[in-house]
């Protein structure tokens, strides 16, 4: 059976892959420092695949069809999209069978994705991706979540989810070692007057709470309340549906959950944030350090 | 199904834009052969962000759309009505300033 060796989310705003050098340099150095330490726990890991949950643009699905969920099922997928974003277009190796079996696996425990064989993979994935697997050699499960077209799924939802995703993953025996991502968020606001507003408040809140296990007040927050820290923030329904995916009633064994980086990032428009999921016992070096820790202040006001 | 219609419209200009042999330019909008209002129609002409928001196309698509023609943060903030964005900030108490 397979083993989700390790998980984490981070932030996806195009700049970060598009125009890294427009933000102030020791922020944009403090936030890839975190990535790339998530990536560098992750990769040691060995995954023979990665999954990865991100929020949808309008770049696969229109108002005519538009799913909460879909698992792209394709042999490859072609990303990204953006001719602007700094990364050459490609075609992502998929893992077909994986996601045949995530597929299969959340509609037995009650969900209802939907599915695509032909999925492009925009900047939602691809900043998140390329960063991870340069050679794009990693082979790749895109699941798409709508984050932005009301009525949208609660965050109780997207962890109820991550919950049969996780177990989905587990049950699979086709491979050993899976590592599972969440893309997108933290704040922002995109296409709308107050494009380029961040919440740091928020974000802090939501780090810290991730930390914490997503307890009540996180899961049971209401969508019309979590809009209020911005139209692009409700693409922590991944970074919720990844954090259920790793949670006992998941099946996942003990984990530590942290908060690596946080950098609000006005040039990208976007709370820049990076949080990890760790087996306990498998961590080589010793956990992250947290950004909330005494020594692993990063910014923000909380 | 108007609104549905002009942000079809942008839809389907933005996927022409991703193509590899796209020679069209991002500000020159392909209106015809949608159900389209003389208001939308003309936001549409013009690229005129700020109408677009107006008359409801999804923020998502905006933003895209604003990328595709190469403008930043501040490039296209200025394009929305006057006013609008500090209208739109809150004083409502929400759980992650009063927990």
């Amino acid at each position: 059976m397979a083993d989700i060796v390790m998980a984490y989310s981070s932030a996806h705003a195009p700049m970060m892959s598009a125009n890294p050098e427009s933000a102030q340099p020791e922020m944009a150095e403090r936030f890839f420092a975190g990535l790339h330490e998530a990536e560098s726990r992750a990769l040691a890991l060995e995954p023979q695949a990665v999954v990865m949950v991100s929020g949808e643009h309008f770049t696969n699905f229109f108002l005519d069809n538009l799913p909460q969920v879909s698992v792209g099922l394709g042999e490859t997928h072609l990303g990204p999209v953006e001719k602007w974003l700094g990364i050459d277009r490609v075609q992502v190796p998929g893992a077909p069978e994986l996601a045949e079996h995530i597929l299969a696996g959340t509609i037995a425990r009650g969900h209802m994705p939907g599915l695509s064989h032909d999925l492009t993979v925009d900047h939602g994935f691809m900043t998140v991706y390329h960063s991870l697997s340069p050679d794009a050699s990693l082979p790749l499960v895109p699941m798409i979540m709508n984050c932005t077209y009301e009525p949208l799924m609660t965050l109780r939802h997207c962890w109820n989810f991550g919950i049969a995703l996780g177990q989905a993953i587990r049950a699979h025996d086709g491979l050993e070692r899976v590592l599972l991502v969440g893309a997108g968020g933290p704040s922002h606001f995109v296409g709308e007057p107050r494009v380029g507003d961040i919440d740091i408040d928020f974000d802090l809140w939501f780090l810290r709470r991730l930390e914490q296990g997503c307890p009540p007040d996180l899961l049971d927050i209401g969508n019309e309340e979590l809009m209020l820290a911005g139209n692009g923030t409700g693409e922590i329904r991944a970074w919720v549906t990844v954090a259920g995916a790793m949670s006992p009633e998941a099946g996942a064994p003990p984990i530590t959950t942290t908060a690596v980086a946080y950098e609000p990032i006005h040039e990208w428009i976007n709370g820049m944030g990076v949080a990890v999921h760790e087996v306990d016992g498998t961590i080589g070096d010793g956990p992250a350090t947290s950004i909330f820790s005494a020594d692993g202040r990063q910014g923000g006001t909380r | 199904m108007s609104r549905y219609w002009m942000q079809r419209c942008l839809f389907d200009h933005l996927r022409e834009l991703e193509k590899i042999d796209n020679d069209r330019p991002a500000d020159k909008v392909e209106t015809d052969g949608y159900e389209l209002t003389d208001a939308e129609r003309t936001a549409l002409d013009r690229a005129d962000v700020g109408a677009l928001y107006e008359l409801g196309v999804h923020p998502v698509l905006i933003n895209a759309f604003c990328r595709q023609m190469g403008w930043k943060r501040a490039d296209y903030a200025v394009l929305f009505p006057e006013g609008e964005a500090e209208r739109m900030r809150h004083n409502q108490e929400v759980r992650w300033l009063t927990s």
